[in-house]
């Protein structure tokens, strides 16, 4: 893949490269740019997922919320596979002040995989999302 | 265009407020939480001094007439998208005829909505606040009413919906401990040294509650009387947002930003600009209580104020260029 971006290591670009190489099953990118360069270890769903379900993964790094941070004394937390709607944000992931919502694309019921307060990568599998 | 199907409890146009007019009468006006306000711009990638709306207690229902990038801010008011749940100081897309609709907050008093483009209300004297005491600036000059429909600048949208984290941000400093008096640093004023030392101390250490008859005006506190030692006529003079008056009866009021320009009760202190919001956001019955600090602290706590909004300002271009950024 060939880019014309005066800097490789915007994180957006770093982040549709991210989710190119996930999407394919690439699981390491290496960004070279002049004397600089940054080795990805990508997150890839361990082989393929099963009809009926998907891996929900995060599109972004941050630390992995369940519920929103500022509601987290108003909200209880479920226990065991919690059912989402479509384009529901299942969970929310803070970096730096930044507190971005994780959609779901379908709905269903979906098993949570990572302990909140974990702080996630870009392509962590976050739910299991099994949808009817 | 933002259609008013609810206006809640009071509900008007506001903006950073009416600077340079004092001398002429003319009182500043603007949002009471001016940081909710800025942050609410900035989300949606208006310049910081655009005109939003200001909720007071919730209860506005509206429907955006074309798509367009909204953000709240302020008081978490349990903000709903056609019926779907938004976190508190969140920015995302509203689709034509969607409804955004609030319930009462459970915390603070005071939410902001921004729209990307800003309310292109018409200006007066420089600014497009209401001005609720005269009848000029906003909306026709008045709180918003059921009908009316407000005019946007650009329209944008964003790629993807965002929020602050207003607790770890500091932004909403009341939400964990909402039963705690809200401290509020203050610089003495001229009259603070017609009261002896035992009113003094009375006043720095008594935990006043907020009169039900505050307003955008002034916020009236109730306690222990505060009296002068000596008791002095004076002639009216200029005021600030911020003013502590103390009327004859011994109750202080606080000017906020609807506050006429002149006054001629005795004066306290002047609570520091960036305090006046969390007095702002302290509901009707709440408890303040007061601190004195010293002009190079006030100042300092004035920088503070700058550098939180700068810090806003990059988390907020971060969002967009992880989002794709607000798109024309």
């Amino acid at each position: 893949m060939s880019t014309s971006a005066s800097n490789v290591f915007d994180p957006a670009l770093i982040a549709v490269l991210s989710r190119h190489a996930a999407a394919c099953g690439i699981g390491k990118l290496v960004v070279r740019q002049g004397d600089f360069l940054v080795e990805m270890d990508v997150a890839v769903p361990n082989g393929p997922v099963p009809e009926g379900r998907t891996g929900l993964a995060a599109d972004c790094a941050g630390i992995l919320h369940w519920r929103h941070p500022d509601r987290a004394d108003e909200e209880t937390e479920e226990d065991g596979p919690v059912r989402v709607k479509a384009g529901e944000a299942f969970a929310y992931l803070e970096a730096g002040g930044l507190v971005l919502p994780q959609n779901a694309p379908a709905a269903g019921r979906g098993e949570r995989l990572v302990p909140a307060g974990t702080l996630v990568g870009y392509g962590t599998l976050l739910m299991d999302l099994r949808t009817p | 265009m933002i259609e008013i199907i609810r206006p809640g409890p009071l509900s008007s146009v506001q903006d950073a407020g009416r600077a340079g007019y004092r001398h002429l009468g003319v009182g500043v006006a603007g949002a009471m939480d001016d940081l909710a306000i800025v942050a609410a711009n900035l989300m949606v990638g208006n310049d910081e001094c655009a005109a939003a709306i200001e909720v007071t207690l919730g209860g506005i229902e509206l429907r955006f007439t074309r798509a367009c990038a909204f953000a709240i801010t302020g008081a978490d008011a349990g903000f709903t998208l056609d019926g779907e749940p938004l976190p508190g100081w969140w920015a995302a897309t509203a689709r034509e005829g969607q409804v955004l609709k609030a319930a009462a907050p459970r915390f603070g008093l005071r939410s902001y909505i921004a729209v990307s483009g800003g309310i292109a209300a018409e200006p007066v004297l420089g600014a497009r606040a209401t001005d609720l005491k005269a009848g000029f600036g906003g909306f026709s000059g008045r709180t918003l009413a059921a009908g009316d429909c407000l005019p946007l600048g650009e329209a944008r949208v964003l790629a993807r919906p965002f929020g602050l984290a207003a607790g770890k941000l500091g932004l909403m400093p009341r939400h964990a401990d909402a039963e705690a008096a809200t401290v509020l640093r203050m610089v003495p004023a001229a009259e603070w040294d017609d009261h002896d030392g035992d009113m003094q101390s009375l006043f720095l250490s008594t935990e006043w509650k907020v009169d039900p008859a505050s307003n955008r005006v002034g916020i009236r506190l109730t306690g222990p009387q505060i009296r002068p030692v000596r008791p002095r006529e004076l002639l009216s003079h200029g005021i600030l947002p911020g003013t502590v008056q103390l009327p004859p009866s011994g109750a202080p009021i606080v000017q906020m930003h609807d506050a006429n320009t002149v006054g001629g009760y005795p004066k306290l202190g002047v609570v520091i600009a960036p305090d006046l919001r969390l007095l702002a956001q302290t509901r009707l019955g709440g408890r303040v209580r007061f601190v004195r600090v010293s002009r190079e602290e006030a100042l300092e706590a004035l920088r503070e104020r700058q550098r939180q909004v700068e810090r806003i300002r990059v988390l907020c271009e971060m969002a967009r260029s992880l989002s794709g950024g607000p798109a024309a």
